[in-house]
């Protein structure tokens, strides 16, 4: 029998199996709360409304809508104003993707999609029906740029450039050099950042150009690591991922006449024209990147200059309350969404036949964060010179018996459903201390997206948040206790029950130890593998203490008595025929 | 080994025949689904058609692994099969591992027909991009295995009892509960790691129950 050596390896097996499972039950539970806790919120809650942007020139400061819009022609305008309209910021939570971030299934078939590597090693950052698609060669280290054409007999003919840092070709040969790890700067642009020479490039596929930008040095923080909305697939699949979406509209005026709203041109300070203003900038001269500490810069590829022009504002938190100027590191939100305001203005041509020029001014930039759980979002609008000029983050109006006023939704959220905050927590009290004090110390290690979807540490707990509380740390240590307390409670009781029964089967005294702190640190899971592994023997009654002891053992574990065997003497009778 | 498993088949012909119909049946439908049933851009309906299928019927594929593993043992424990193989020239380790194997083949039975079918579907409609055919057919396709031999293992502890609803219920209820895990943690290394070692934990337990007890 191999009992002795077989069983910690059962126990630690039955462990696993009980923890994965109870695992998956426990998250189920939370995902069910945390839906009906961020649906529960009002609409208002989840948006920013800015009623004038501050960033078209002559505009007054960034000012928030708070109360219900005034809607007139079927715009949204100020009620002082009632035939003008000053460009307008409109940032949303959207509810649905908060909760998508939880099914990973969702999350990696949408990452697989956009953008997508091929069996032949390529990459595509973006495609288009009708004029053919842009990736990235890992074997040759070339872009391929793949246009297509129409023939008289409408089928479609493909043409493919190939371009690297030294020219554009229509065939792929070594001359052309290589890129080695390029992404995409921009939505669907064709400027690219190589992360292994630390170089911006901008290739211009219509003119048959490579324009190699400024080079950084190795460690520069300014390294771009995001791009931002690049990738048109996520729309072509109708899988819009992003837990944000934001909107910038430009000034409009009334026309009475024509019975309509129309853009507003404006001038800008020093020019004699008048510019028309934009939502980000389709000439592509000012393009936003996001480097690794949350900074945002501007990379003007006509002058090939990098200039940091925002950050990521740091959204609320249950435990946190935000300063001003605090830059949200990018793994830490679950999401963010900038959007630069550029005013362009058409310059006249020389000839017919020279494409048309433009004069482009970056006039800011809109950027919004949403917290790690969903629950609140930070906007902030910077001028052009990167100065701040608006911070704002969804509020809701919360009446209790003592007072009223607008509270931040990252506490609110909890606050209005009393029902589902207490299950939340309960649940995640069934947790493994252990995994509560890991999820304490190291859960801003997870990445906000990949804690959605956490199994065994919870970031987003309750415990998850007080642990990157931002206060003091009396303030933490003396929540601690208290966020962990009903977990430790039950895991002390059940370990408690755990050594009682253990000495009642007589299992040794390591063994009795091991448990209770096995129990202790483990919770739940463990008080189940106990009761699937410990010995079924049924117990007997000792004959010499009255209690109950174990049939297979040759000493009573109570008193250490042996076995009362009955002295078999023989009788005196004999049977005789 | 050999007439081991031909015996662990013959004795759970059902569940083999039943796994081979339900993937059939499946497959076809899926095939006529995506051919005839279903209009507008192919490229958008194609992946949204197939991972919708595919929660659809791992429900009662893996139900039906659970159930085999829970079969197996539960019919054992009863009928006592493997006293009377032991008195052969037979181990107990060569019997749990023609269960296994007998288990593994049941589970690639049943995804078979349905990868193909997956694959034909991706190859006749031409994605755009060639990548989404390779990862469904590849990296979401050994998950998918590995969730239901994950079941079959399940199914295996949950068996080795005399009460014949008990199994029933506890493989049904553990198999329930084990198919969000793909997807919560999606198709990364996350679920290989914990499939793999779930596998690991279940045929370990499976084996220290068998080889314990007294036949």
């Amino acid at each position: 029998m191999n009992k002795q050596t077989g069983n910690p390896i059962n126990i630690m097996a039955t462990g696993l199996i009980v923890m994965v499972l109870l695992s998956l039950v426990l998250f189920c539970g939370r995902f069910f709360c945390n839906t009906h806790l961020i649906y529960n919120m009002p609409l208002d809650s989840s948006r920013v409304i800015l009623s004038t942007s501050g960033l078209i020139p002559g505009e007054p400061a960034p000012k928030r809508v708070v109360e219900e819009e005034f809607i007139r022609y079927g715009h949204v305008i100020d009620q002082n104003e009632p035939n003008f309209r000053y460009s307008m910021v409109r940032v949303y939570i959207e509810k649905y993707n908060v909760l998508f971030s939880a099914i990973g299934a969702l999350q990696d078939i949408t990452a697989e999609m956009a953008p997508c590597h091929d069996v032949n090693e390529r990459v595509c950052y973006w495609s288009y029906e009708n004029s053919g698609d842009l990736c990235f060669d890992k074997r040759t280290g070339l872009i391929i740029r793949r246009y297509k054409l129409s023939d008289p007999n409408n089928k479609s003919l493909f043409v493919d450039y190939f371009a690297g840092p030294n020219g554009i070709s229509n065939t792929a040969t070594p001359s052309l050099g290589r890129f080695y790890d390029p992404i995409l700067i921009g939505s669907y642009s064709t400027d690219f950042y190589d992360k292994k020479t630390h170089c911006f490039y901008a290739i211009d596929f219509d003119k048959r150009e490579v324009n190699k930008g400024p080079q950084l040095l190795q460690g520069d923080g300014r390294e771009p690591i995001a791009n931002q909305g690049g990738g048109g697939l996520w729309w072509l699949y109708g899988v819009y991922n992003e837990v944000l979406s934001i909107s910038w509209s430009e000034p409009e005026i009334f026309h009475a006449e024509k019975d309509k709203w129309e853009p507003r041109r404006g001038f800008l300070p020093g020019e004699k024209e008048d510019y028309g203003f934009n939502e980000g900038d389709w000439t592509r001269t000012y393009i936003p990147v996001l480097d690794k500490t949350g900074r945002i810069h501007i990379y003007n590829t006509k002058e090939q200059s990098l200039t940091q022009c925002g950050y990521l504002p740091a959204p609320h938190s249950l435990f946190e309350s935000e300063q001003q100027n605090e830059i949200a590191n990018p793994r830490n939100v679950l999401g963010y969404i900038f959007c630069p305001v550029t005013a362009i203005r058409r310059l006249p041509a020389d000839t017919n036949k020279l494409p048309p020029r433009f004069d482009v001014k970056y006039l800011g930039v809109c950027v919004a964060c949403v917290s790690r759980e969903g629950t609140a979002m930070a906007v902030a609008v910077f001028d052009p010179n990167g100065k701040l000029i608006y911070r704002g983050d969804t509020q809701t109006n919360m009446v209790t018996s003592t007072s009223s006023g607008m509270v931040s939704t990252a506490s609110a959220v909890y606050s209005k459903s009393p029902i589902a905050t207490t299950t939340l927590f309960l649940l995640e009290n069934l947790q493994p201390p252990v995994f509560e004090i890991t999820s304490y110390l190291c859960g801003d290690c997870i990445e906000a997206s990949a804690g959605h979807r956490a199994l065994f540490i919870l970031p987003n707990s309750f415990v998850g948040m007080l642990g990157r509380y931002n206060g003091t740390k009396f303030d933490k240590e003396l929540f601690l206790p208290l966020l962990m307390g009903p977990s430790l409670i039950l895991s002390i009781w059940l370990a408690f029950r755990v050594r009682k029964d253990a000495k009642i089967l007589g299992l040794s005294g390591t063994a009795k130890k091991w448990w209770t702190v096995g129990t202790i640190a483990f919770g739940l899971p463990a008080y189940i593998t106990y009761r699937l592994t410990r010995p079924k023997e049924t117990l007997v009654t000792c004959q010499n203490c009255g209690s109950m002891r174990r049939p297979d053992m040759e000493i009573c574990h109570r008193c250490g008595s042996k076995w009362e065997v009955p002295e078999l003497t023989p009788p005196n009778w004999r049977i005789c025929d | 080994m050999f007439t081991l498993i031909i015996r662990e088949i013959e004795d759970n012909r059902i569940f083999f025949i039943a796994a081979a119909i339900l993937a059939v049946i499946f497959s076809a439908s899926f095939i006529y689904e995506q051919f005839y049933g279903i209009e507008g851009d192919e490229h958008v309906t194609v992946p949204a058609v197939t991972i919708s299928f595919g929660i659809m019927i791992a429900i009662p594929l893996t139900v039906a692994f659970c159930g085999m593993g829970a079969s197996q043992m539960y019919w054992d424990k009863t009928k006592k099969i493997s006293a009377l193989l032991a008195t052969l020239a037979v181990t107990r380790r060569h019997i749990f591992i023609a269960r296994v194997i007998a288990g593994f083949l049941l589970v690639l039975i049943g995804f078979i027909p349905i990868a193909e079918a997956i694959i034909m579907i991706f190859s006749k409609v031409g994605m755009p991009f060639p990548s989404i055919r390779g990862w469904l057919s590849f990296e979401v396709m050994i998950p998918s295995l590995l969730l239901g031999f994950a079941c079959y293992c399940v199914g295996l502890q949950a068996g080795w009892t005399s009460n014949r609803v008990t199994p029933t219920l506890v493989a049904l209820g553990l198999s329930v509960i084990l198919i969000p895990v793909i997807l919560i943690k999606g198709f990364g290394w996350e679920i290989y790691a914990v499939l793999v070692l779930l596998i690991a934990a279940c045929l370990i337990r499976a084996w220290y129950k068998f080889s314990t007890a007294a036949l």
